[in-house]
């Protein structure tokens, strides 16, 4: 087997997202009960057999580092390789470098002096359960330059609005990228390449491009070399609004959903929190929700995930809500629709009703 | 490099008194509270106390325990300088042989204590379930100028007979020690924790092994020695929840005591975390038959029946209409629909078919199924 270098690429958009990234990125935003979102990429390149992964920040990567640490939880604490991650230099530029080209070919020396022949890049915010490794050997059977993922839609359901769309000609070769709606092959920003190639587009000035985006420089080179489309068809969802994050978190209580995400033999690592188990007090009546440990539940919980450390006191309803670790929510309160950020306080008897197009946030550390 | 404290975890005991649940495991290793394992109780007192090096004393069936405690990382004690060491008996010039007794385990293990040069060795149990900041021990042992302390909890005078009993004069010091009493004197009960000089210490274990008659053991032997040369022995009082789970009967009793309410052995306390080696388990899901009263559940459980005042751990399933009251059930244990579990220790890994009837409510006894059990369909049993 070929050995790949991982690179996650944090360079995404949070525009859209805004209420949940005021101190985080992206990856950082608690999903599914008790992961964050960049614990699904990590866990597929080490389920892959890729041990040694950088990852790019942009910004707001405090929350990065705290989680990642050493990289013990996925099993990248190596004495070679493992996981680094390389944040913005400061200090260094006039202004803030926020091109994930300029980011990166700060650090080129670190990828030059990799030993993998592969590169693999991907984001945070696409969530799947691709295999790197199938990618790898179609690329090689295929003996492209380049290989690029996405997943065939059915049809346009409104959650990869704003992805970028190939254009695939026959046997598999990327004609061109569209952002345009209805475009059902949706690209997932994933891309591999040998590492000697990656470092000839990061270094600009080689192959002639003139892109500030990683992404733009490649497809800028799609007359030159062999850019082919891989076929992923599996759990795939895109976290880069409100909308798609309460939706794709509340679809995962659904039976079919939760087995598309995990199984026994794809395992998704995240930091352990040495949390008890879920207390289920004298009045608790949960129904149809997922619950992470440490929460101690007396009240009602329908169709909603609670992660770690959630309070839920007598008389409380909750239903359609997303509450993050630590909020506490006071006795006879009614949620319905609505997500709580972390260390949220909810006051006895509050009553906060969103909607399920349009669910009421309540941000981090606020009290109610 | 020295260290003012070493902590040794006895934790070779075989348990025959837990029956099939330690055929494959040593006791320390048994689950315990919907995540743990016994012994995560002592290394997390040992960690939270500020315990640096640590030494797990293995025996019998130690596969499972061994490969649990690792380096020691989830319980932050994978150090530069010491952390976690399994300590297994071994063999050497002269040969070698089993551990004899508890105070034999030590001697046998003079040469790994002196290699860290402690001024004081900790002993510990590895099958109680207690929260206790050793470093408070350690502090009153330096305050009284004790050559030995042993720490005490007050029991029931009527229960003083099953334990070991320490009589103290009024400042603290043991001037008798009687092991299971007939008539006893105090309620003072040795929990089998012993902080002691090891100055100290060593002579009395080198004493001890050139006796012929000695079991080796720190409570008939060692301590009634020390007693008799008049070291100066303090008693530490502790109070708080504290646990000998020796017997199917206090295991269950053990993990029934989590579910109430005012519980003294607080899991949730953020300032004196259990910690345990984490399970890759995505959260639990609840569905929408499901009914929860009063129970701990683990996570990556699929829960679609009813559970009442039950322990369960990680990556259990358990289907519709099915019925779990009073109960443990172990990891990724299946219970398939319509079954009824009353007042039982299901093992780990077990699957329990379609309309099963395990354990009675109203029987004194605790039904068990041990780990990998395979029940058929229709199935009684009580």
């Amino acid at each position: 087997m070929y050995s790949i270098l991982g690179i996650i690429n944090l360079n995404e958009d949070d525009s859209r997202i805004e209420e949940l990234t005021y101190n985080r990125p992206i990856a950082a935003i608690p999903f599914a009960g008790r992961y964050r979102i960049i614990d699904f990429t990590i866990s597929n390149m080490v389920n892959s057999g890729i041990n040694h992964v950088f990852i790019f920040t942009r910004d707001k990567y405090r929350s990065i580092t705290d989680h990642i640490q050493t990289g013990r939880a996925w099993d990248l604490e190596r004495k070679n390789k493992g996981v680094f991650i390389f944040n913005p230099l400061q200090n260094y530029y006039p202004y803030l470098r926020s091109s994930d080209m300029d980011i990166i070919s700060d650090y080129l020396d670190y990828i030059y002096y990799s030993k993998e022949k592969y590169v693999v890049i991907s984001p945070s915010y696409f969530i799947s359960r691709i295999d790197y490794s199938k990618m790898l050997k179609e690329h090689i059977e295929r003996k492209a330059d380049i290989s690029v993922a996405y997943k065939k839609i059915e049809k346009e359901t409104g959650e990869y609005s704003d992805s970028d769309c190939l254009i695939i000609g026959k046997d598999n070769r990327v004609i061109d990228i569209i952002n345009k709606k209805g475009a059902k092959n949706v690209f997932m920003e994933t891309i591999m390449m040998e590492r000697k190639l990656f470092m000839d587009i990061i270094n600009k000035r080689i192959l002639g491009t003139d892109k500030d985006l990683l992404k733009d420089a490649v497809f800028q080179l799609k007359n030159n070399l062999k850019i082919f489309a891989y076929n992923y068809d599996g759990y795939l969802v895109k976290i880069d609004t409100i909308n798609t994050y309460y939706k794709e978190n509340l679809e995962l209580l659904k039976e079919s959903t939760m087995s598309k995400l995990f199984s026994d033999s794809w395992p998704v690592y995240t930091k352990a929190k040495d949390e008890p188990p879920v207390k289920y007090q004298v009045n608790a009546e949960v129904t149809n929700s997922m619950i992470a440990s440490g929460c101690c539940i007396d009240g009602t919980v329908e169709n909603s995930v609670l992660f770690r450390r959630v309070g839920i006191q007598p008389g409380v309803k909750i239903n359609h809500c997303i509450v993050m670790q630590n909020s506490k929510i006071g006795e006879n309160a009614v949620l319905e629709h609505v997500i709580l950020d972390k260390n949220v306080v909810i006051s006895s008897g509050e009553v906060l009703r969103g909607t399920w197009d349009d669910p009421i946030i309540i941000e981090k550390n606020q009290i109610i | 490099m020295s260290k003012e404290v070493i902590a040794l975890i006895l934790a070779g005991g075989q348990g025959t008194r837990l029956g099939s649940l330690t055929k494959k495991m040593a006791k320390p290793a048994v689950a315990f509270g919907g995540k743990y394992r016994i012994i995560d109780f002592t290394l997390s007192n040992c960690s939270n106390s500020d315990i640096e090096v640590v030494g797990v004393l293995t025996q019998f069936e130690p596969l499972v325990l061994n490969s649990y405690i690792g380096i020691g990382a989830p319980w932050g004690l994978d150090r530069r300088d010491g952390g976690v060491t399994i300590l297994p008996p071994y063999l050497n010039e002269e040969g070698g042989e089993w551990y004899k007794g508890t105070a034999n385990a030590v001697y046998q293990n003079i040469e790994f204590i002196d290699l860290h040069k402690p001024k004081y060795v900790l002993i510990l149990s590895g099958d109680h379930i207690y929260k206790m900041d050793y470093s408070k021990l350690i502090s009153f042992h330096k305050e009284k100028e004790a050559e030995a302390t042993i720490a005490v909890l007050k029991v029931p005078l009527s229960e003083a007979s099953r334990f070991g009993i320490m009589n103290t004069t009024e400042d603290g010091s043991i001037y008798e020690f009687e092991e299971k009493p007939i008539e006893p004197k105090s309620n003072l009960a040795s929990m089998g924790i012993y902080l002691f000089n090891w100055d100290i210490l060593k002579k009395f274990l080198l004493e001890d092994e050139q006796d012929k008659k000695s079991h080796h053991d720190f409570g008939k032997n060692v301590i009634p020695n020390m007693l008799n040369s008049g070291v100066k022995l303090m008693a530490y009082p502790f109070s708080g929840y504290w646990k000998d789970v020796g017997t199917i009967e206090s295991l269950w009793e053990a993990n029934m005591d989590l579910l109430e309410s005012d519980n003294e052995l607080d899991l949730f306390d953020t300032n004196w975390k259990i910690y345990s080696s984490a399970f890759i388990q995505p959260a639990q899901y609840i569905g929408k038959e499901a009914k929860i009263v009063n129970s701990l559940i683990g996570e990556g459980c699929k829960i679609y029946g009813t559970i009442i005042n039950s322990v369960i751990f990680p990556g259990v399933y358990i289907a519709k209409d099915a019925i779990i009251s009073d109960t443990v059930v172990m990891e990724d244990t299946i219970i398939n629909e319509s079954t009824i579990i009353n007042k039982s220790i299901i093992g780990n890994r077990c699957e329990i078919g379609q309309n099963c009837k395990v354990g009675k409510t109203e029987s004194k006894n605790i039904s068990i199924i041990s780990d990998d059990f395979y029940m058929e369909g229709g199935t009684i049993y009580v």
